[in-house]
């Protein structure tokens, strides 16, 4: 879904890392070639330890020392950048400040005046659904509020790229499900590009425009699936389970025969 | 977990900081730097005391002054005789404070009757510090070795027997459930159960009573005293000199690093089944 | 608890010092030399009235307040430019870390003949043991507190593009605050208690030290008394501030804890 303009958003071309420990050398990501466009939304999936963080990490700014390049719209990155917001998944909220000084903080250095910057911060927490606890702190919201908080505070600064690291990660599953529709939501309101990493072949399924599979070590795009879906999305929409499937069967194995059969017998009778 | 992952992981938290790099590149660098403070210390000691006129001799006080002075000191037999009446004091008063803050400890921590009676007493008689009862003591004793000795055993006793009493109130219920089932009693449930539970907090309060009572002993020796390091201390005071003063402030200072050193190596023996 | 429970904890929390009292009352009926030392408890209270009336113990406890009060602050700032130091710089914490920690380790009081011989006895001398006395507490927590801040925030530092010195304000210093303050609060204790033992081990001035040590040359034990009932009121007041501070200060990390 390319909203114009022939540059990616975001472009990754041959990226490859490597740690160096002591005298050992680990090579964790491989041949990562990447485009983003304006306002798509894309998941990576892979199982733990497949480089999946680490490359999030790098685009974000947050590791260097990689072969390869990063651009975002043409210009290669250097170390972290307010056009790059990122949502981790530990919430990490300053348990000093109020929701809205949270939000505020990502304002700092940005010229704008204080009535600005309190405006920009209301409407951001409109966005997320959280107007009336602008007062509250950290330790008074429950898993789910925080981490919209910190959606808000990443897109305050209206990013060209918004990067989730697992962002529902840490939370219940009925409060994921919950915030899979609230991110829905936001990014259809927004229309940031979005890059999400993520676990959940589901929730990556549903949200985005392209999933990414990656695997092995070092870690490598192993395929890429497209999500022809208008948005929003039903989670019934079979088509959406196929995909899902797919992608699955080439992380886990293809699925298991006697499972198939428990679940075709209730239909059969 | 695949092998990347965790040594992913190892990799990001051993790697961390730029300068964390840094000083990994050259530990031995990183370990000499430590010795830099105390060494500059020294220099410009030894540097003050040679460019100091004869105006200032009583104030600046070579190293080699010093070595001098501790060992006339040692040789004439009087700091041997200082320490063993210090450290002579110190284990008498000890030995009665920690045994009373041992007794009244136990009882306290495992009736919770006392503690409503005694309890009120004794946070009120613990505000008022060692170092304020020397006065009183002072007129009650005199100068003597009562006065001293006393005062070490107040000062250990409340340290020890608030130790004591928590580690008594600390024994997890769950162990004494066990015990109950296994049906162990009187000496067998001490041994196996409440010792070894209460033991290691017992010894930091001994520890940590070892470390103060040693303090006021050596402030009480300055006050009033007719032998031990706080009252060689100050009689250097009163005659000016520096050096024997310092050779005391040395000794003080070993002394009291070699009891907590003991205790401590005491406490790691005796908390071995603890988790770091 | 009920009214009638509350009434027997205060009856039995009475019930021993109110026996020690009385012990103390028959010892001092015992002769001379018993009431010498063992001063009549009439006497005690009747000392303790002159001293408040004519102002004397006033005037001597604000004199400790204020050595005290001007010691904790000097050394708390001094702790906390050097705890903050030893924190976030490494090269410093190598050099000076080692002589701070084995500086910390002696005691203080014993440099009394040492820092009187070099300072003189007087105000300078005291104000140097109280200083010292809070220095050390409060820059080992500071340090610590700065040290430990966690990774993930100063992590989210980065992410947001915060320089240094927003850094040090947003982050590391609000979340070393509850370690400094606890630091502090303990500069508390040990500044007040190198307060009364420098009063006493240097040349009197005013102060509640000094105000027994006077009453121990006269042979006045009731003065004495008093003058540790006063210090012990002082203790007591301190340790209820103290509690009610953490809870106002730092709240929520006093809700955190719970």
């Amino acid at each position: 879904m390319a909203a114009g303009g022939s540059r990616a958003a975001l472009q990754i071309r041959g990226v490859a890392k490597t740690y160096r420990l002591h005298d050992r050398t680990l090579p964790v990501l491989a041949d990562i070639d990447l485009d983003l466009e304006r306002g798509q939304f894309v998941s990576i999936v892979g199982a733990s330890g497949c480089g999946k963080s680490t490359l999030l990490r790098l685009i974000a700014g947050l590791e260097g020392d990689y072969a390869g390049e990063i651009h975002i719209d043409g210009a290669p990155i250097t170390g972290p950048g307010l056009e790059r917001g990122i949502v981790f998944q530990d919430h990490r909220l300053l348990p000093w400040l109020t929701v809205a000084d949270n939000v505020r903080i990502a304002l700092l250095n940005r010229p704008i005046s204080t009535g600005d910057a309190a405006s920009l911060v209301r409407e951001h927490l409109a966005l997320v659904g959280l107007q009336g606890f602008e007062s509250a702190y950290p330790h008074q919201l429950s898993g789910g509020m925080a981490q919209r908080a910190a959606i808000a505070r990443a897109l305050i600064n209206a990013p060209k790229v918004l990067l989730l690291d697992e962002p529902f990660g840490a939370l219940d599953a009925l409060t994921r499900l919950r915030l899979q529709g609230e991110l829905q939501r936001i990014w259809m309101r927004n229309r940031s590009a979005m890059l999400m990493v993520t676990h959940d072949v589901r929730e990556a399924v549903y949200l985005s425009d392209l999933v990414i599979v990656m695997g092995g070590s070092p870690g490598r795009i192993v395929s890429r699936a497209r999500v022809p879906l208008p948005h929003p999305r039903d989670r019934a929409l079979p088509a959406l389970r196929e995909i899902e499937e797919e992608i699955l069967s080439q992380l886990i194995g293809p699925p298991d025969a006697s499972a198939n059969r428990a679940v075709a017998a209730p239909t059969a009778a | 977990m695949s092998f990347i992952s965790s040594t992913t992981i190892a990799a990001r938290t051993v790697l961390g900081t730029p300068a964390a790099d840094r000083a990994r590149r050259a530990p031995g660098f990183d370990r000499w730097l430590g010795w830099l403070g105390p060494l500059a210390l020294l220099i410009i000691w030894v540097a003050a005391t040679r460019s100091a006129g004869d105006g200032a001799a009583h104030m600046m006080v070579s190293p080699r002054q010093v070595l001098d002075a501790a060992r006339e000191l040692a040789g004439s037999g009087d700091l041997a005789d200082h320490i063993r009446a210090s450290v002579g004091r110190l284990a008498v008063g000890f030995t009665i404070g920690a045994g009373l803050g041992l007794a009244y400890g136990l009882v306290a921590g495992a009736l919770p009757a006392v503690q409503s009676l005694f309890g009120s007493t004794f946070h009120a008689l613990r505000q008022v510090p060692s170092i304020a009862f020397i006065p009183m003591l002072v007129l009650m004793f005199g100068v003597e070795e009562t006065f001293k000795i006393v005062i070490v055993a107040k000062s250990t006793f409340f340290p020890v027997a608030l130790a004591t009493a928590e580690g008594v109130r600390g024994v997890p219920r769950s162990f004494l459930d066990v015990a109950r089932v296994y049906r162990l009693r009187g000496l067998n449930l001490l041994r196996y159960v409440l010792l070894p539970a209460t033991l290691p907090p017992i010894v930091t309060g001994l520890r940590i009573a070892l470390g103060r009572s040693w303090m006021v002993l050596v402030a009480a020796e300055i006050l009033a005293a007719e032998s031990g390091l706080g009252q060689m201390m100050e009689r250097g005071r009163q005659m000016l000199r520096l050096d024997v003063v310092l050779v005391g402030v040395l000794f003080t200072g070993l002394a009291g690093l070699a009891l907590e050193r003991g205790m401590r190596l005491v406490e790691r023996r005796l908390a071995r089944w603890r988790r770091a | 608890m009920t009214v009638r429970g509350r009434l027997w904890a205060a009856v039995r929390a009475l019930l021993v010092p109110a026996a020690l009292l009385g012990l103390w009352e028959f010892l001092s009926r015992g002769g001379a030399a018993a009431t010498y030392a063992f001063v009549p408890l009439g006497k005690i209270v009747a000392a303790g009235r002159t001293a408040l009336s004519n102002g004397e113990l006033a005037g001597n406890l604000l004199a400790s307040a204020q050595h005290a009060c001007l010691g904790l602050v000097t050394g708390s700032l001094a702790g906390v430019l050097l705890g903050a130091c030893l924190g976030t710089s490494r090269i410093c914490d190598r050099i000076l870390g080692p002589l701070f920690h084995g500086l910390r380790q002696v005691p203080l009081l014993g440099l009394a003949p040492l820092i009187g011989l070099a300072f003189g006895n007087g105000a300078g001398a005291k104000l140097l043991v109280i200083s010292l006395a809070a220095f050390f507490p409060v820059a080992l927590a500071t340090g610590d507190g700065v040290r430990n801040v966690e990774r993930a925030h100063l992590e989210l530092g980065r992410a947001l593009t915060l320089r240094r010195r927003q850094v040090f304000r947003h982050i590391l210093l609000p979340a070393a605050a509850p370690a400094i303050v606890s630091g502090f609060l303990q500069a508390l204790a040990f500044a007040w208690l190198a307060t009364i033992g420098s009063e006493l081990l240097f040349t009197a001035s005013a102060g509640l030290g000094s105000f027994m040590q006077q009453g121990e040359a006269n042979g006045r034990m009731e003065l004495v008394i008093v003058g540790m009932i006063a210090i012990a009121l002082v203790g007591l007041a301190m340790n209820g501030l103290v509690n009610r501070a953490v809870y106002r200060l730092l709240p929520w990390h006093a809700v955190a804890q719970k």
